[in-house]
């Protein structure tokens, strides 16, 4: 079976976000890889080791720090990547064309990973479009991958925890989602071995794809203020109680 | 001309989320025409509800076999036509699980743009802003295409009445292709909490619960609020409570007018679910946690002390109303 799974440096969740001239976001901070792409290449990985001959391959669209994430997906098992360069932004149409545009030249899928979301974005649209362009089926928020013959059984996670169940025939995209496992983190061996696989490097020159008609631009970028002044709720726990259901009541309106 | 917009209609026990009435007020206000999209088992198409928000027509959407009705492919593909057939080109949803899976499949499509997430949506000048890096930013992005599709954030904007007559239309969808994928069935959870995106009041609790039992504090004092119940993640990764109740940047995003924070220390990722919410109070036994910090309210105290008194206290004034 050959999966690929699509992964995204995102900017380290603790960092504060800085933005320059109201547009961009400054680079200069740690890049980790999308949370949720770290359950795709765990669960990519299991479904490989069950199946002799099969690979995992890692494809990530982006700037240097692409490079880096590939480097911890190697070191999370996939066998080699694909590293797209580009150094300017795409909306969700064209980032699901180059995708597209990069498998296709590299080989036949069976299987496409990404995450639910990636946690910058949030554009929850990515693998929706792939499966569009590729024609094949796709589910997002999978919590449970089962691959049989030619087929998956995916369980999603709906509404108020209820769980979905369907069938998807292969080849198809699963978006995956935080109950899919636990992922499984790389051990010192795992990251040497990793130095020696393969990034290739790809040119969006080298891609052929129609642009979309439809376009999202980024206008602007604003930092959020935070401009909470806490106030404290005092006295013994009875009265600070009892002013508790007052803010309840007269500010908050809720009772 | 008026401007006309499409609305997905989602629904909870039978009736229409009030966040989704939410939507359709916003687009009245900005004197957008709705066409309200139903996809339901409930005869009428919710008529009288839609109707009574200013709804003009309702496509009442319905399948050959129920297991379409199941069928996310078959959703989107019943939707699309639907939206063909009232001339509809715009369509405004939620950024809920429903949301989450219809709107892009409808976008992909389409080939259209959508955002999700979006607080407000400038139909004239087709910009829409959003939240970006778990809500440390705002973005306003441009978009365009011959058909748009938004997320909103749930309960951003109100649901204010104003009354129309709706007109219903039936409408059969056409599509037979399932495009590889097949409904097998669904599992409820046993817990039949409230749902956190729709909820007014969310009480969460962190690590400071110690186990999963103590939770029950949360929901005993939930009931007296009409709250749903939230976590943090390490009250999930400790498997105290189901991860459909973690709130935060790998959890759900919620947009409560009350949000009270129980031994939840403020990390950065758990404030990127929860930073919209009207008013943030913080319980918590160390005054230098973040969650104090950034808090509207703070009540430095122990949780296993101050909420069992909260939700007495509660009751009691319920009994007193009732009996006054
Ligand atoms: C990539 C990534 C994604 C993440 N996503 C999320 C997410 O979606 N949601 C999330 O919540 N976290 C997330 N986290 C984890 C986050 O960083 C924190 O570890 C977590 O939120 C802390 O949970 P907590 O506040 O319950 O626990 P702690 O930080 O341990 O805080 C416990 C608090 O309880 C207080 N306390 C203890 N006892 C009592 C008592 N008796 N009465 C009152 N107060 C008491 C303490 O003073 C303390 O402030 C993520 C982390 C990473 C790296």
């Amino acid at each position: 079976m050959r999966i690929y799974v699509c992964v995204k440096q995102v900017p380290d969740t603790a960092a504060s976000i800085r933005v320059i001239e109201g547009k961009r976001i400054d680079e200069r901070m740690t890049f980790i890889i999308n949370p949720y792409d770290e359950h795709c290449l765990t669960e990519a990985a299991k479904i490989r080791d069950a199946r002799p001959g099969s690979e995992v391959i890692a494809v990530s669209l982006g700037g240097p720090s692409a490079r880096d994430i590939l480097r911890s997906a190697l070191a999370m098992g996939a066998e080699r990547s694909l590293h797209i360069q580009s150094e300017r932004p795409h909306d969700a149409m064209e980032t699901a064309r180059i995708l597209k545009a990069a498998i296709d030249l590299d080989g036949k899928p069976d299987l496409i990973f990404t995450g639910r979301e990636s946690i910058d974005s949030c554009g929850m649209q990515t693998m929706f479009r792939l499966g569009a362009l590729l024609q094949i089926p796709v589910l997002s928020n999978a919590v449970d991958v089962d691959i049989q013959e030619g087929e998956a059984f995916v369980s999603t996670e709906a509404e108020l925890g209820s769980r979905l169940q369907y069938s998807l025939s292969l080849p198809c995209i699963i978006g995956a989602g935080r109950g899919l496992n636990t992922p499984k983190y790389p051990t010192f061996p795992d990251i040497m071995k990793a130095r020696k696989k393969e990034i290739r490097t790809l040119d969006l020159q080298d891609l052929r794809f129609e642009p979309s008609a439809s376009s999202m631009e980024l206008l602007e970028l604003r930092t959020v203020a935070e401009d909470r002044t806490p106030r404290p709720i005092e006295g013994d726990p009875d009265t600070a109680v009892e002013e508790l259901i007052r803010i309840l009541e007269q500010e908050a309106r809720i009772i | 001309m008026m401007q006309q917009a499409g609305v997905f209609i989602e629904e909870t026990d039978g009736r229409v989320k009030d966040s989704v009435l939410g939507v359709i007020s916003y687009l009245r206000q900005k004197d957008v025409a709705c066409c309200a999209f139903v996809i339901s088992g409930s005869p009428g198409g919710h008529a009288e509800q839609l109707g009574a928000y200013g709804v003009h027509r309702i496509y009442a959407i319905e399948f050959q076999e129920e297991a379409q009705a199941r069928n996310p492919q078959f959703k989107a593909r019943a939707v699309a036509e639907a939206m063909q057939a009232a001339g509809v080109t715009i369509l405004f949803g939620q950024t809920s699980p429903t949301g989450r899976d219809l709107l892009p499949r409808l976008a992909a499509l389409f080939d259209a743009p959508l955002v999700m997430d979006c607080t407000e949506v400038d139909l004239e000048d087709l910009t829409v802003s959003t939240s970006a890096y778990s809500g440390k930013t705002e973005a306003l992005y441009r978009v365009r295409g011959e058909y748009l599709f938004f997320g909103m954030r749930p309960n951003h904007h109100l649901k204010k009445p104003a009354a129309a007559n709706p007109e219903l239309i039936p409408f059969h969808a056409k599509h037979r292709d399932a495009n590889g994928t097949a409904f097998i069935g669904k599992t409820d959870t046993a817990d039949q909490g409230r749902d956190l995106n729709e909820a007014k009041v969310i009480i969460s609790g962190g690590r400071g619960l110690k186990n999963g039992e103590n939770f029950q504090l949360l929901f005993d004092c939930a009931r007296e609020l009409e709250a749903a119940v939230g976590a943090s993640r390490v009250a999930v990764d400790e498997g105290w409570v189901p991860y459909t109740m973690q709130v935060g940047q790998t959890g759900l995003k919620v947009n409560p007018r009350l949000y009270i924070a129980c031994g939840i220390s403020g990390s950065v990722q758990h404030f990127a679910g929860m930073k919209t919410a009207g008013l943030i109070i913080a319980v918590n036994t160390d005054p230098k946690a973040p969650m104090v910090k950034n808090a509207d309210y703070y009540l430095l105290g122990d949780l296993f002390e101050i909420i069992p008194k909260l939700t007495q206290k509660l009751k009691a004034r319920a009994v007193g109303k009732k009996t006054a």
